[in-house]
């Protein structure tokens, strides 16, 4: 099973996670994207790939000056 | 590899893909933003040069009472607007407008300008069209670091990254054909928030290139692109002053 077919559960409310838009920001920069989110809370879950991949390139990219 | 063969850059689905309906750094908020500063009548006649799939005049003319126009020399992103209901669009490319001597308020021309062979022709063209006092809206790439730019003009793409000029340079030249600038804006963050876009709909930039241009060296690309450092800017000027 892949990591986009788990179901994820938000360990707060103990309810699964869905797919939201979620907007992130990095150095006063932000653009909506699309990630798990706890529907209840608000908690979002950002895979490990994620973060050391496509989020270092883009960090990377906001950081050019 | 680079090849002769030139690739439309702004025909590429990538494009429409990565960023939804505005291809452009800044989309719509920076099109309504230019509109803020401009004191334009309720019921003003607006031409958007190089509209490509025309969402700039659907979504204009669904929030204002403007007529807008469109013209792009694109048959396949024209047929894409005609597609979406854009419908007061025509075939024609910025250097040859086929309008009346001023009968406009505005010309709306978002990074397109540096796509077009001659932008000196189109800024004429824009003049000609124009109102006495009518407002030229444009924003586009320039060039942060006019040394890097010649590798980017060899790249085997038809982007406004290619034609990219000093801030300099363009502001003489719009000034040239008779127009006085009323605003200069610097709006690279709009454009580093697009890339950031782009890179997390298709992974990074590299499988972007590689998706938009099959003939080009996403490497020699991004390399290009990283020694020119282009910014993106807004330009408000008016047709003879600034009276109107």
């Amino acid at each position: 099973m892949s990591e986009q077919e788990q179901i994820w559960m938000c360990d707060n409310c103990n309810i699964p996670l869905q797919p939201d838009k979620v907007d992130v920001a990095y150095m006063g920069n932000a653009f909506p994207v699309e990630l798990l989110k706890c529907p209840n809370c608000g908690l979002v879950f950002i895979p490990e790939d994620l973060a050391l991949g496509k989020m270092v390139d883009v960090e990377k990219q906001l950081e050019d000056k | 590899m680079i090849t002769d063969q030139r690739i439309h850059l702004y025909e590429q689905s990538a494009l429409f893909n990565g960023v939804g309906e505005a291809i452009r750094p800044g989309g719509m908020a920076l099109t309504e933003h230019a509109l803020s500063l401009c004191n334009l009548r309720a019921d003003a006649r607006l031409l958007d040069v190089g509209c490509g799939p025309g969402s700039a005049i659907a979504y204009l003319t669904a929030h204002y009472n403007y007529t807008v126009l469109g013209c792009d020399p694109s048959a396949q992103l024209l047929h894409a607007a005609y597609h979406h209901g854009v419908r007061l669009v025509v075939q024609a490319m910025g250097e040859s407008l086929p309008f009346a001597d001023g009968q406009l308020d505005a010309v709306l021309t978002e990074c397109s300008l540096s796509v077009m062979q001659n932008a000196d022709a189109a800024l004429q063209e824009f003049a000609r069209i124009l109102r006495p006092n009518g407002y030229l809206i444009l924003n586009d790439f320039y060039a942060r670091n006019p040394a890097g730019m010649d590798a980017l003009r060899c790249l085997p793409i038809d982007s406004c990254l290619g034609g990219a000029l000093p801030q300099a340079e363009i502001i003489g030249r719009v000034e040239q054909h008779g127009f006085a600038i009323n605003v200069w804006e610097d709006h690279t963050d709009a454009l580093r928030i697009f890339t950031a876009q782009l890179i997390w709909q298709h992974g990074s930039m590299q499988q972007f290139w590689c998706r938009a241009s099959s003939n080009a060296d996403p490497s020699q690309i991004q390399a290009a692109i990283n020694q020119a450092k282009p910014g993106y800017f807004l330009l408000i000027a008016q047709k003879g002053g600034h009276n109107g």
